[in-house]
């Protein structure tokens, strides 16, 4: 009987450990796949304006003039998306874990960005 | 018209990165000032500019510290939950405080919590080794015990965390007084983390540009809707911060705790110096 105890122990141990794993690899990758492939785009469209035919680069520049733009653009967006991207990814997570707590706190999270996007535009 | 050196602002994201990644701090402090005084860009544009260094920043280190389980997941989401209401509330309270007494009270509460972190010791070090052998620990202690593996001790940390109410109260000071001073929560939320919650200091900043990537995110997106991220002024930035960031996560996996809270310590004593002379109407 003590030896059952010990083994779900160590199980619940072991799984515990391996979701935290899972959720972490998670989390990293989404990161490291959303950075990558925003920062690709940035300097895809730096090459591209080094190519275009602007001599001095300058605030005063109009964007939609220059092919460079729209790149870098995109990849910025996907770059200020990363994080919430992340939160999302953990509370669906979460949620096939069941574990209510954590996904209801995460949710609340996404809620609490929502405001505070829409206060600001307000 | 202004021109813009693309050297002078991939340095500045440079520095920006590995300072930023490696003390869990965003990296605003550094990066607005040369932005407005030194290329003389409009104030809007140097924020919204250090806003998306800021994330890009935050998204690389966590990535890494994620992976490593620096990153506490769970604590850094929890800890967001009272950040983001602080943040909205120090927000709409913005108007009713004068920023020069705000400066001077949170400069003093700086030199203060630089002290402690400097004269004190970092807790995980009495725990150190307790995550050796964890098939022996007991399922209760799994519930309550974090870890994460030291590359500079070669061993595993395991971590308790401690007063999450008080946690929380530090963590909604984090975010009230970074929308009030406009400075990054990472000064904040390290020490709340470290100190109240006796999280271990790499832990705390792991956890920490978590946080920072989630809160500042939002700031950006507003910026961007609003048209004062501009795409040449951010790409050279970027280029910078991905080696520093890249330097900086490198470092702090490998150097020892002592010298990571001593260097942190530093940099409060330098924000303390800067809110000063903000309150001073000096910069």
């Amino acid at each position: 009987m003590k030896h059952f105890a010990f083994m779900n122990n160590i199980q619940r141990q072991q799984n515990t450990k391996r979701n935290k794993k899972n959720l972490n690899d998670l989390i990293s990758t989404g990161f490291m796949v959303c950075t990558l492939l925003s920062l690709t785009m940035i300097i895809a469209g730096f090459i591209l304006l080094f190519f275009s035919d602007i001599e001095n680069v300058q605030l005063s520049i109009r964007l939609d003039q220059i092919p460079a733009a729209i790149t870098l653009n995109l990849g910025i967006l996907v770059l200020v998306s990363t994080p919430i991207i992340q939160v999302i990814l953990a509370s669906v997570k979460f949620s096939l874990e069941r574990d209510k707590v954590f996904a209801g706190i995460s949710l609340l999270v996404l809620a609490l960005l929502s405001t505070c996007f829409i206060i600001a535009l307000v | 018209m202004t021109e813009l050196n693309i050297w002078l602002l991939s340095g500045t994201g440079l520095f920006a990165g590995l300072t930023g990644s490696m003390l869990g701090i965003g990296g605003g402090f550094f990066i607005v000032p040369i932005l407005t005084l030194v290329m003389h860009l409009p104030i809007k544009i140097a924020i919204g500019s250090s806003l998306v260094a800021i994330v890009a920043n935050a998204s690389l280190a966590a990535s890494r510290y994620t992976r490593t389980q620096l990153t506490n997941i769970k604590l850094g989401l929890l800890l967001c939950s009272t950040t983001v209401p602080g943040a909205i509330i120090g927000g709409l309270l913005g108007e009713i405080f004068s920023p020069a007494i705000l400066s001077t009270f949170f400069g003093l509460v700086l030199i203060y919590v630089a002290y402690t972190m400097m004269a004190s010791q970092d807790t995980s070090s009495q725990k150190q080794s307790y995550w050796d052998n964890p098939i022996t620990t007991t399922s209760a202690d799994t519930q309550d015990i974090a870890r994460y593996y030291d590359k500079a001790t070669a061993k595993f940390v395991g971590y308790r965390i401690n007063r999450i109410p008080q946690g929380l109260g530090g963590s909604f000071f984090a975010g009230l007084l970074s929308s009030l001073l406009g400075i990054g929560g990472g000064v904040v939320q390290v020490p709340v983390m470290n100190i109240i919650m006796t999280v271990p200091i790499k832990a705390a900043i792991g956890t920490s540009t978590f946080i920072m990537a989630i809160t500042t995110a939002v700031g950006a997106l507003v910026y961007y809707y609003h048209g004062y991220i501009h795409p040449f002024v951010v790409a050279p930035l970027l280029l910078g911060i991905l080696p520093g960031a890249l330097i900086g996560t490198t470092l702090t996996e490998r150097i020892g705790t002592t010298i990571l809270r001593r260097a942190f310590g530093v940099l409060l004593f330098i924000t303390a110096i800067l809110m000063f002379l903000k309150a001073a109407n000096l910069i």
